[in-house]
């Protein structure tokens, strides 16, 4: 599942850069690309070579395996997390009665 | 990995970021193309005494609002969740009740659950921008209660979340 792979790739290159208050240009310029390829990864929507994934995880000071989509260490099973009673409840009453968020 | 204290200066940071990215320059910031830009599904229904929740397991991320709370408060809600969502990596699951919407409270001095603070004032940033609120010269209205209401209607969140988020920008800081 390629698609699905580089999109959460690049959604946990976007939670760790949030999470360390860095911009999109600043990354760039640090793991020397271009904004619009940072856009372009993040979104999942391109593919990055293994050296490219190294320097974004040396600009964002982790390792480039916490980077990596977990299924690609464990299976599925083991990564998805067990809700506990009242949460799994809730999500079934939101979705018998789901309505639009945007109203 | 709970933070000791709320990490506000950081918080505006990301928040600002957000912005950016978003390229959100105005009023009412448009907090579900945000959400839903992260990948994150929305979801609205009906929920009894719970303002709003975040679930999240493998890739996938549910924010589940109130649908029977009005607007405002639903924003809230969902800048809220979306704060615990980008501040609180360990948070798999999260409901919230009646949480208060007054950050910087003596609970938040006293550094009491800190992650709830993080997130109001997440919410709070992110819905009211300092620099937009700066722009529309919401000094000039700090007193003033039909002028906070007018800013309120223009950011879609409640007085209530406006005139406390002008107090706790500027209040402190204007000399009178």
């Amino acid at each position: 599942m390629p698609d699905e792979f580089y999109a959460e790739l690049g959604s946990n290159i976007r939670r760790r850069r949030d999470a360390i208050a860095m911009t999109q240009s600043t990354l760039a310029t640090k793991a020397g690309l271009k904004r619009t390829s940072i856009a372009n990864i993040e979104r999942g929507a391109q593919a990055i070579l293994v050296h490219q994934l190294l320097n974004i995880a040396k600009a964002l000071k982790v390792s480039p395996t916490s980077l990596i989509p977990k299924e690609i260490e464990q299976p599925q099973e083991h990564q998805a997390v067990e809700f506990s009673d009242d949460v799994r409840q809730l999500l079934d009453r939101l979705e018998r009665t789901k309505r639009s968020a945007g109203r | 990995m709970t933070p000791l204290r709320a990490r506000y200066s950081r918080i505006e940071r990301v928040v600002s970021n957000l912005l950016d990215e978003y390229q959100v320059v105005q009023a009412p910031v448009p907090i579900e193309r945000i959400v839903r830009g992260h990948g994150i599904t929305l979801q609205s229904g009906d929920l009894a005494d719970v303002s709003g929740l975040l679930a999240r397991s493998g890739n996938k991320t549910i924010i589940g609002v109130n649908a029977d709370h009005p607007l405002t408060r639903r924003r809230f809600t969902i800048a809220h969740e979306f704060g615990h969502y980008i501040l609180h990596e360990g948070m798999h699951s999260h409901v919230d009740k009646d949480y208060r919407v007054n950050f910087r409270s003596a609970e938040s001095s006293a550094g009491t659950n800190v992650p709830e603070i993080e997130a109001n004032f997440f919410a709070a940033s992110i819905l009211m921008p300092k620099q937009f609120l700066i722009g529309d010269d919401a000094i000039s209205v700090l007193d003033n209660d039909d002028g906070v209401q007018r800013l309120a209607a223009k950011y879609r969140v409640s007085g209530h979340a406006m005139s406390l988020r002008l107090a706790n920008l500027f209040k402190y800081q204007t000399p009178f």
